[in-house]
Parts: C-alpha cells; sequence; structure tokens
C-alpha cells in the first residue's frame, strides 16, 4: 500500500488530539490517531510543512497540526537525515547542535541528546562514523517523540451494480471486502459523500439525486 | 545586495551594534524579537515564511487572583518552530498585586515532595512522556524542571518548559492537580490557598484554562 495523499482529521471522541488521514492510490483510507505526534504524521523530526518547502520536496503528501505528513517512517527519517547532513548542522559539534535544532529549548535539548547518545559532545556531526550517526539520530528522534498509537483501515468500496425499480434506482450492490451487499439509496448516497465510494454524486435540476461510476469504471450489473 | 546591507545597518542600530544572547524570560520579547530579525537575514527561501508570535491571555481573572498564560512560538529555520510557555499568577495581598512562584505555595520539603511525586507520577501514566515504557528516557522528575504554572478553578496546572518531560506536542505538557488533592497538602502559611478559596466560592471570577486552546498551528 502507498500513500499518495493525507489530510489533517478530527480528534476520535473523547480526545482532543488531531487525527491523520492518509490515502492509497485506490482511495483507500488509513486513520492514524493517538501516539505522538512525530508518529501520527510519519514525521519522526517533526519538520514543518510549508508549501513547495523542503519537506515537500523530501516527500512529504500533506500537511497535519502544522507538520508535514510524510508517506512512511522511512522517507519521514531520510528528510531529517538529509537536513542534518546540509551545511545548516553538518559542521556542529553535538554540543552546539542543540542551539541551532531548537535554541529556545538548547539547555534541555541538550540535556537529553547526551545523555541518550552517549556520544562525545565536541565532535563534529559530519565526523560521526555509520553507527554514531545512528545513535545520534535516533536520539533526537527520541527526544521528539515517537510512540505508536492506533491505526484503522477504511476501505473504499466499488458499487458493482444496481437495483432498478421502474426505471428508479432504489439499491446499490456495493463490494465489500470481495462480499457483494445491496444498500438502500440513502445509505449509498450518504457512504459516497464520506467518500467511502468510488462514486460520484449527481445533483439534477429537479433535485433528483444519484451516483455514477467515477471516470472510467462502470457499474455492470443491473436487477 | 545593497537591500541586505541595508537591513543590516538598520538592525546594528536597533540592537546597539552587538547581538545580543536571547534571553529565555519572555519578559524580554524585545530581545527575541531582534534575535528572530537576525536569524530570519541568515534564513533560505525553501525554509520561508517565517514568523515569531507571542499570546498572554488570563487563564484566571478575579479581583484578588489572576492568572496569566503566555507563550511564544519562533519558526526562523526548519525543521520547526520553537516554543516557550510562561504562567504568572498575581494575588492581592495587603491590598496590593504580588507574583505568587510555584515553591511560595509548597515551601516544606515534604510539600515540595509532594507536588513533585505528583507531577511525576501522572507523567509516568502517559504513554508519550519520557517518564514512561520498558525504557524510559527520564526515571526522575527534577525539582528544577517544575516552575510555570497557572490556576483555574478547578485545578493547579503545572506547565513543563518543550522536552522536559516529553517530545513534541500541540501545546505543552501539562500535570493538572485537582485542588481537593491540595488540600493540607500546600502552603498554610501562605495567603494565596484561602484567597483563592474564597474567590472561586464567591463565583466572581471567570476560569478559561483549556488544552484545546494551544494546538495552534505554524
Amino acid at each position: 500500500m502507498v500513500f499518495i495523499s493525507s489530510e489533517e482529521g478530527p480528534p476520535n471522541a473523547g480526545s482532543k488530539v488531531y487525527t491523520v488521514h492518509y490515502f492509497d492510490e485506490k482511495g483507500n483510507m488509513t486513520i492514524r490517531s493517538g501516539g505522538s505526534k512525530a508518529w501520527r504524521n510519519n514525521n519522526p523530526g517533526n519538520m514543518v510543512y510549508i508549501p513547495r518547502g523542503y519537506a515537500v520536496r523530501h516527500g512529504a503528501i500533506g500537511k497535519a497540526g502544522g507538520m508535514a505528513v510524510f508517506p512512511t517512517e522511512e522517507i519521514g527519517r531520510k528528510a531529517l537525515t538529509d537536513l542534518l547532513k546540509s551545511s545548516n548542522y553538518n559542521n556542529l559539534k553535538i554540543t552546539e547542535f542543540p542551539e541551532k535544532y531548537d535554541k529556545d529549548n538548547a539547555k534541555e535539548y541538550r540535556r537529553m541528546i547526551l545523555s541518550i547518545s552517549k556520544l562525545d559532545p565536541n565532535t563534529c556531526i559530519k565526523d560521526l562514523k555509520p553507527k554514531e550517526y545512528n545513535q545520534f539520530q535516533e536520539a533526537i528522534e527520541r527526544i521528539e517523540g515517537w510512540e505508536a498509537g492506533e491505526e484503522d483501515f477504511i476501505e473504499k468500496w466499488y458499487i458493482s451494480g444496481v437495483c432498478k425499480k421502474e426505471g428508479v434506482i432504489t439499491e446499490y450492490l456495493i463490494n465489500k471486502k470481495g462480499k457483494d451487499v445491496w444498500i438502500a439509496k440513502e445509505d449509498a448516497l450518504n457512504l459516497a459523500n464520506e467518500g467511502r465510494l468510488h462514486a460520484t454524486i449527481v445533483h439534477l435540476k429537479n433535485g433528483t439525486i444519484f451516483l455514477r461510476p467515477e471516470y472510467g469504471s462502470s457499474f455492470y450489473r443491473i436487477a | 545586495m545593497f537591500r541586505y546591507f541595508f537591513l543590516l545597518c538598520s538592525l546594528f542600530l536597533i540592537t546597539g551594534c552587538q547581538k545580543q544572547e536571547r534571553r529565555r524570560d519572555l519578559d524580554d520579547l524585545n530581545s527575541i524579537k531582534k534575535d528572530f530579525l537576525f536569524s530570519i537575514l541568515e534564513g533560505k527561501v525553501e525554509e520561508s515564511p517565517f514568523q515569531m508570535r507571542y499570546v498572554l491571555k488570563t487563564v484566571f481573572f478575579s479581583q484578588d487572583v489572576i492568572s496569566l498564560f503566555g507563550e511564544v512560538l519562533i519558526y526562523d529555520h526548519l525543521p520547526h518552530a520553537t516554543f516557550r510557555y510562561e504562567g504568572k499568577t498575581l494575588c492581592r495581598i495587603k491590598g496590593r498585586l504580588t507574583e505568587i512562584k510555584i515553591w511560595d505555595l509548597f515551601s516544606t520539603e515534604a510539600q515540595r515532595e509532594y507536588l513533585r511525586k505528583y507531577c511525576e507520577n501522572s507523567l509516568k501514566g502517559n504513554a508519550n512522556a519520557y517518564f514512561s515504557g520498558a525504557n524510559p528516557l527520564r526515571e526522575r522528575l527534577e525539582y528544577s524542571d517544575i516552575h510555570t504554572f497557572v490556576i483555574n478553578d478547578e485545578f493547579l496546572v503545572v506547565i513543563f518548559q518543550p522536552y522536559t518531560v516529553g517530545g513534541l506536542e500541540d501545546g505543552p505538557w501539562e500535570v493538572k492537580i485537582p485542588y481537593e488533592y491540595l488540600k493540607g497538602q500546600w502552603s498554610f502559611t501562605n495567603p494565596f490557598p484561602a484567597l483563592l478559596d474564597k474567590t472561586i466560592s464567591s463565583k466572581s471570577y471567570t476560569s478559561s484554562w483549556d488544552q484545546e486552546n494551544y494546538a495552534e498551528k505554524i
């Protein structure tokens, strides 16, 4: 499953924390809730989202809670690696790094990064050996916060047929995980409205509302 | 080129020809503002737009007790904005508004330890905090981590600065302590608890602490 876009979703009932909706190429939705901000956004460095900015150029597919959303943890991690290896950070010593990374909280950040990474504070980032560099970036990711929460998968269903009575559609045949289920037209409209059906809602001038197959597909079965 | 030179000269004039080290105290907003201006001169387009924002609002307001919460957000380079929080609680004693510090309310060793332990246990129960999990990043909350607080009509709210007790989240890390848990635990000698109790009983106040207010987007 490859996520191609994302958006910020409302908090779950009883929570005040936003959710993140990820969409794959088939329109299926994965919802991440709870956990840490970095985990919800697949963004280990908590990198900010700027239209056409750094995160977007490094693979971000959307924005939630002001931060970039990356399609995978690996892509989010790579974006952080590239930033840390850029000229902005590469020449800094470990002990100088917090002053640049989050200068208003440098004292707290320095305390955490030195205690977690166990690296020599006077080593330059560019001089870190691969294993040491991993220790360094892992420490940053732990400080930023990486705690998994809940993940829910919501499939976007296809309409495979319609039932007509006296020429008017009354029911739609939905294919749910390979199983055909008839549902009333009103329910189908509600599902389409929530973006959970591969169908377009059509409003006629006479007030009639119906569903049309998405471009390039068709309802093949008419009962 | 000339434009940058002109900007730089202007900034030197503003700052008295020397770059001052940023003070963490949010009372010195001018210094923070100057530092922000210096930082964005070195900024890159791909990291912009930059912003600095300061909000100060009353969390609790009455004739005799006032509690304010302040937040500064500065985004001047990647990866993300930096936040600092402040709490100011004032109490009218003998006709004068006096600022109350957290340790004025917990003056004895036992009282201080009660507050520290309460906060630590509360944070240990939060899966996202540095104190939780199989391999916690921190084992013990220090007294020096506790300094910022506000009050509302139900809780004493201890606020933690970023990266002291947990990673980056929407809004500050906080521990809310209901007043019933503080009975007999905070200072008897300080007039503040009694005055707060009297104010809440009078119902002549506004109280507006709400975490949702701090889910600010940058």
